[in-house]
């Protein structure tokens, strides 16, 4: 049982880190070149 | 600066890959209604003469068309239309788009021809032979060039998320093939896996769980984020959502396969990898099912009035379906219930037949009008093919949940007294026979609506002609190019720390020591504070543009950062597994196989037995009541390839040795009813009259020895003499009891393999 409270340490670390990029990410406004791309598509091609 | 370019699509190759996945589709889900009415009705394997019509050679027949001649075709369709549009560019070589399309009907007609002849590895979704292989290699490698010759003189700067999947779709299944596609021929028609064991049946399940991941599915989303918008008219619902989808998807997949082998003798380590893996899966699927679903925000009046919408959304619904059952299914405990059984058949048939063929259906009716320049013939036909489908899927995956969960639940039943309460296996095959034909008439209706579809397409397509689509297209001339990012700027990218939280999450489920468990956590430390020094110093952001709309303009660039986040997982699982001896802990050494019980093995592995026998009594106290001890990885160390099996319509034989005399294999064998009751088996009379190819059994064992079974020189030289001898034998014994048996036929060289089975635990041994 002890092993839980290893893989709960590494869980609540791996979460933090995975907050932590993404907040860097939206900080950094990494996706919002998005909306335009995300037209892509729809552009007539025929 | 502003260019202008004439550019002409090549359609021919769409038209050709779609027509080519109507006919093949048509044709693998046909033979899909022939193995499942075998199910229901054993008598339609025919009277046990003609071997090429009966279940064991059909299923991968029909496994293989399904899945690389129906989707296969439909995905190249779909990646053909859609790339040259989002590129604005023609495909780059016209004869590399024909040679990928001919050379790829012609590997489909090999397997069509090989695999009803028995000519297979033995291996699941890869059984086709050593040269088809190669074909398919040399196939694949056309069509990649071809793709990324496109990406390099492509006229859109940046790759949308369709393009992102494609390309991670094209790496992959390359690595998968080619790895597990490794064998050593002993001649021009067969050949042994160079993986042997529990290597190999980590290695197979790593390319079919992946097989699943990146040709059934990947691709498939690549389509969904094109033609979806494209039907909707509406651009996709979040498509920074699509950005974290596709990388989250494509790290996490390829650590899934161990799920496969769930309770066996595959190390833990590797176990709790796959599990976690398989659990950590449902963020990225459900969030990509999310995004196509919501896609329809605003507009889902269109799911009433437009077909092809209708098709999407069903599909897309099934992907949801299937992507929360898959990580359930990977959990122990629930596995322990569900694997072997029909439930998984379920499970594999509601990817298949609706999100598969229901994506297909969409696209198609989607392209043909388009390609053809004229409407649909007939939408009230395109709706019947919609709803009888789908009762043709509730009935087949309904039928297959109610027989797969009877079929786990009494298997390990269990009396008061603590014995097994259905000790007779047939009893749960008995029980399924009705559940079988429910199936098959589910399986009728499916492939019934799609000949309908496949007739409105035709109609369509003779009302119209196939149109050229040649447009001008603008293009952004050469500005001063950006240079690529620097090390320090990937390095505090978002996608790297992905990759690094991915190796400390498979350090930290697959080491137990402390000094390594410390070693992670300082080593995450380290990273934290190197980023935040880069952080402090204003690295990060690339000349004001963000990383991933960079990298999304650089193809090769974007190429290798796939290539590096698919090859993680599936390296952190190969390669100790193949190259380290304490990754697989091999407490003893199995025994050769005799030269007869070899013969008798390429027997079973090209009549397909292994698709209804599994050699794997898993961990579980009701399978060693049922079996015996639990099967252990140096039991099947030379085993090339492992024959552990994934499906249990008959009984476990990992120990099936010793367990009957000869005599009821004898019997058995040519009419399995006349001493197992209820038995759904195919009869193979043939065997007792086929004679046995002796000469070719030294070249096998050579192959062996190559491989690294400790076959002498002398056992290679007398191994003809050694076969005979251990066939006359078995066949004076039998003929002793009143049989009339030929001591050169297959069926005793089966006999002799079959009787070998698991006697290596009650064999004193010395400890490895």
């Amino acid at each position: 049982m002890n092993v839980l409270i290893l893989l709960i340490f590494i869980s609540v670390i791996l979460a933090a880190l995975a907050v932590a990029l993404f907040v860097y990410s939206v900080r950094n406004e990494d996706l919002d070149h998005s909306l335009q791309l995300s037209l892509k598509p729809l552009e007539d091609d025929r | 600066m502003i260019e202008e370019v004439q550019v002409t699509y090549d359609d021919v190759s769409v038209r050709r890959f779609l027509w080519a996945s109507v006919l093949w589709g048509a044709v693998g889900m046909l033979v899909g209604l022939i193995i499942a009415s075998q199910l229901a009705f054993w008598q339609l394997n025919g009277p046990g003469t003609i071997p090429w019509i009966q279940f064991g050679r059909l299923r991968p027949l029909h496994t293989n068309a399904v899945i690389f001649a129906f989707v296969g075709n439909m995905i190249f369709a779909g990646v053909y239309y859609s790339t040259q549009r989002l590129l604005k560019t023609r495909m780059a070589s016209d004869f590399l788009s024909s040679l990928h399309f001919w050379g790829w009907q012609l590997i489909i007609v090999s397997a069509a021809i090989t695999l009803p002849l028995g000519l297979t590895q033995g291996k699941e979704y890869a059984e086709l032979e050593w040269f088809i292989d190669i074909a398919i290699a040399v196939i694949w490698v056309a069509f990649a060039v071809n793709f990324f010759w496109t990406l390099v003189k492509r006229h859109e700067k940046n790759l949308y998320v369709a393009i992102w999947f494609y390309i991670a779709s094209i790496l992959t299944i390359a690595v998968l093939h080619i790895v597990n596609s490794l064998a050593l021929p002993s001649d021009v028609l067969h050949s042994y896996s160079a993986f042997g064991g529990v290597q190999d049946a980590l290695v197979q399940w790593w390319y079919g769980h992946n097989a699943v991941a990146f040709f059934l599915t990947t691709p498939i989303l690549g389509i969904m984020y094109y033609f979806m918008p494209k039907a909707i008219g509406k651009p996709v619902y979040s498509y920074r959502l699509s950005i974290i989808h596709f990388w989250s998807l494509v790290f996490l997949y390829i650590w899934a396969g161990p799920h496969h082998l769930l309770n066996s003798a595959l190390p833990d380590w590797a176990q709790n990898l796959g599990t976690a893996f398989s659990v950590m899966l449902w963020a990225p699927s459900w969030g990509g099912m999310i995004n196509g679903l919501l896609t329809l925000r605003g507009a889902w009046d269109k799911l009433r009035t437009d077909p092809v919408v209708k098709f999407f959304v069903a599909a897309v619904t099934f992907y949801g379906m299937a992507t929360f059952e898959g990580p359930m299914l990977s959990i122990r405990s629930i596995n322990a219930l569900a694997h072997n059984t029909d439930w998984i058949i379920s499970h594999v048939h509601g990817g298949a037949l609706g999100w598969n063929g229901f994506m297909a259906a969409g696209m198609f009716y989607f392209l043909v009008p388009r390609l053809y320049g004229t409407k649909l013939y007939s939408e009230r036909l395109a709706n019947l093919h919609f709803w009888v489908g789908l009762v043709g899927i509730v009935l087949y995956m309904a039928s297959m949940y109610v027989s797969g969960i009877t079929q786990g639940l009494m298997w390990r039943a269990l009396t008061p007294e603590g014995t097994l309460l259905y000790p007779n296996f047939l009893e749960s095959i008995s029980a399924s026979r009705t559940m079988y034909m429910v199936r098959a008439v589910g399986g009728l209706l499916y492939l019934s609506t799609f000949l309908v579809m496949a007739y409105n397409l035709i109609k369509t397509a003779r009302a119209g002609s196939a149109q050229t689509v040649s447009l001008t297209v603008s293009v952004e001339g050469k500005t001063a190019a950006k240079a690529a990012p620097s090390a320090a700027q990937l390095l505090v990218s978002p996608i790297m720390g992905l990759i690094v939280l991915g190796l400390i999450l498979s350090m930290a489920l697959g080491v137990q020591g402390k000094t390594i468990g410390v070693g992670v956590l300082v080593a995450l430390a380290l990273f934290a504070l190197l980023v935040r020094a880069l952080r402090a110093r204003g690295v990060g952001m690339y000349g004001g543009t963000p990383w991933h709309e960079l990298i999304e303009g650089k193809a090769l660039l974007f190429t290798v950062l796939v290539l590096i986040a698919v090859l993680i997982g599936g390296m952190v699982q190969i390669l100790p597994m193949v190259f380290s001896e304490q990754a697989v802990a091999l407490a003893r050494t199995q025994t050769p196989y005799s030269p007869l019980e070899l013969a008798g093995r390429d027997i079973f592995r090209r009549e397909g037995c292994y698709v209804c026998h599994t050699q794997m009594i898993r961990q579980i106290a009701s399978e060693s009541l049922r079996y015996g001890p639990p099967s252990e990885a140096w039991e099947s160390m030379y085993d090339h390839p492992f024959q552990w099996g994934s499906k249990r319509t008959g009984p476990d034989l990992a120990r099936v040795g010793g367990k009957y005399p000869d005599l009821w294999h004898f019997k058995h064998m040519q009419d399995p009813r006349s001493t197992s009751q209820g038995s759904i088996m195919p009869s193979y009379a043939f065997l007792a009259d086929s004679r046995l190819d002796t000469e070719r059994i030294p070249r096998v064992m050579n192959v062996m020895r190559r491989l690294g079974v400790p076959y002498d020189g002398p056992a290679i030289d007398g191994a003809v003499d050694a076969a005979k001898a251990q066939a006359k034998g078995i066949a004076d014994g039998l003929n002793a009891q009143g049989e009339t048996a030929a001591p050169d036929t297959e069926l005793i060289a089966l006999i002799a393999y079959l009787q070998k089975l698991g006697t290596d635990m009650n064999r004193p041994q010395a400890q490895k």
